[in-house]
């Protein structure tokens, strides 16, 4: 039974809390967990990762990540934006990490995992973008309704529950570790000020405007060059937040130029496919990164 | 004198296929190649069918997945009845993909394998599906690369490949064919071609080639039987027939199936079968598991362990 170890690093310049356990030869992993604090009905942080962790843990180096503003990282003073959570990706991973990793980033955490790769390529092996709306093409779609009509206050236990519910599949990964977690952290003092701050429109949009800023830099830099590091896309089936055609979009923008770009879908799952498939998810998530490997050999 | 021996004008094989090895499949003398040992056995098919004139599929288009895979699983790679080195069809009306299925099945009895991780190419795909519907009791698991022959749709098989610039029969065709299946072209190696060539001159693969072209039996018999056969399997796929763990794995620029050929084949296996994936490589066309090997080998080392016997 592998434990999970929390300590804080200082990364740019924030108090910054993350788990880590195992060792293993090869690169470790580290995990950027989704959602934008404040702006979705659920508390994000390292808690959504679930069993993931603990099961790479058997066989190499895991750490995961609060970002700013999640969990128990504290999101500073300045402005909230995913240029600032990219900067402070790449200042966690190097304080915590020697060598370059496999990261992985789900949702929010796929985009700034890819903004990752753009500014501090020696700090990856790999990048893996799991079920992300964020970073894939939004092509003018329509509305999403998913989050439409949620309860409030949001902070409760039947609130998190109904946004984990309205992101899954199936509810059943929603259990009491989850629930226990995504309670505490919502009434966490980082995500208290992030409400708090959310409610002005102001900074609301400038974190909203942040994420398209930033997945057009993606898509320009993978257009007019090789983007830097291999990449896998790992899409859900059943993904209420984001379809299988917009994510596989997301990974013909990236295989314009990186020759080693895979793209893997996972049946029967929503947002989560790490929680909802986790079997099959461990199995393509840890056979390219080992492939990889095997190729270099 | 086989395609394993270097030397007499021969390129010398890196990855060469452990000895070839015989057994009688109901009068049909089968060639197949083994290694690794158990309990998860893995059996790998080819595409291509009997008769090809400008190349030759043979057990030789998975030498890059026996060696490395066979340090943990058995390994069994037989050539298709009528391909390869296996005798062709004792009939003339056995020159259909229903005897080719009945052969591989008959090879797996046969062999006294237990029920295996059946990994099938192209038109091999097609038989190892059908396989996995018609005995279950064989198959643990199904891994489809690339396949025309089994998605829905309009595959591209013909457009790309119809009448080669080079005469039947030579190392130019075989080798203008393979290059415009494949996105890496510095895959098509010597030694590869070797194999092609062994096998387009050997006269018993010939005796196929005769009955398929040269009597017509390709247009007449196999192709329309086939179209049947499809409309009837893929039936079967959409009637939630096909309950075995299934993953599919296509090149992103295979342009004789398009990726959208298998998304199609995936939606349609993934709504019956939750142990359903579809895996894409980039800057890999029709021949992902030689275009990118190891991390093809990655991939299916990681599923057989998911669904193997435990």
């Amino acid at each position: 039974m592998t434990t999970l170890l929390s300590r804080t690093i200082q990364a740019d310049g924030l108090a910054t809390r993350i788990l880590e356990a195992g060792r293993g030869e090869g690169p470790a992993v580290v995990l950027l967990h989704g959602g934008l604090p404040g702006l979705v009905p659920y508390a994000g942080g390292s808690h959504l990762w679930g069993a993931l962790p603990e099961a790479l843990a058997r066989a190499r180096r895991v750490i995961a990540i609060d970002s700013p503003g999640s969990g128990g990282t504290p999101a500073g003073d300045g402005p909230l934006t995913l240029e600032v959570l990219a900067r402070h990706a790449c200042a966690a991973i190097a304080a915590a990490v020697d060598g370059p990793v496999h990261l992985v980033g789900h949702d929010t955490g796929g985009l700034v995992g890819a903004m990752v790769a753009l500014e501090k390529p020696a700090l990856l092996a790999s990048l893996t973008i799991v079920a992300s709306a964020a970073a894939a093409p939004s092509g003018d779609g329509v509305d999403n309704l998913t989050f439409f009509a949620a309860p409030s206050p949001a902070t409760t236990r039947q609130a998190q529950f109904w946004a984990f519910d309205r992101m899954s599949y199936a509810h059943h990964h929603i259990d009491d570790a989850l629930l226990d977690a995504a309670v505490a952290a919502a009434e966490s003092e980082a995500h208290q000020a992030m409400l708090r701050r959310m409610a002005d429109p102001a900074a609301a949009a400038a974190l909203a405007t942040s994420v398209l800023r930033a997945k057009f830099g993606v898509f320009r830099a993978a257009r007019e060059a090789a983007f830097p590091v291999p990449t896998q896309i790992i899409a859900a089936a059943e993904d209420p937040l984001v379809s299988r055609d917009h994510m596989l979009w997301l990974f013909r923008i990236i295989a314009q130029h990186q020759p080693a770009t895979q793209f893997h879908l996972i049946n029967r799952s929503g947002s989560f496919p790490f929680r909802e498939q986790p079997e099959p998810f461990l199995q393509v998530l840890t056979a390219f990164q080992d492939g990889l490997i095997a190729e270099v050999a | 004198m086989d395609s394993m021996t270097a030397g007499h004008g021969k390129s010398l094989d890196p990855c060469p296929l452990p000895p070839r090895q015989f057994i009688d499949i109901g009068g049909i003398r089968t060639a197949y190649h083994e290694a690794g040992e158990g309990p998860e056995t893995l059996v790998f098919i080819y595409g291509g069918n009997f008769g090809g004139a400008d190349s030759a599929s043979s057990a030789y288009a998975w030498n890059m997945q026996v060696a490395p895979l066979a340090k943990r699983f058995r390994v069994v790679v037989p050539d298709k009845i009528g391909q390869g080195f296996t005798d062709p069809p004792l009939r003339d009306e056995d020159y259909t993909m229903a005897a080719v299925i009945a052969h591989i099945r008959d090879f797996i009895v046969a062999l006294k394998l237990p029920p295996v991780h059946i990994v099938g190419h192209s038109r091999g795909g097609f038989a190892s599906a059908r396989l996995a519907m018609e005995r279950p009791d064989l198959i643990r698991s199904l891994t489809i690369v690339t396949s025309g022959t089994l998605s829905p749709g309009v595959g591209t098989n013909e457009v790309v490949l119809a009448r080669p610039p080079h005469p039947p029969f030579t190392r130019e065709s075989a080798r203008w064919v393979y290059e415009n299946y494949c996105f890496r072209k510095e895959v098509v190696t010597e030694a590869w071609m070797d194999v092609v060539m062994e096998t387009l001159n050997n006269p018993d693969y010939r005796r196929g080639v005769d009955k398929i072209v040269g009597e017509g039996l390709g247009a007449s018999l196999f192709l329309p039987n086939l179209a049947r056969y499809k409309r009837e399997t893929l039936t079967w796929i959409d009637e939630g027939r096909l309950q075995r763990p299934t993953q599919v794995i296509w090149g992103f620029n295979d342009q004789t199936a398009l990726v959208e050929r298998g998304i199609e084949l995936f939606e349609r296996i993934a709504k019956h079968e939750r142990r359903t994936t579809f895996n894409v490589f980039n800057q890999a066309g029709h021949f992902v598991y030689r275009e990118h090997p190891e991390r093809f080998n990655a991939l299916l080392a990681g599923f057989v362990d998911l669904h193997s016997a435990r």
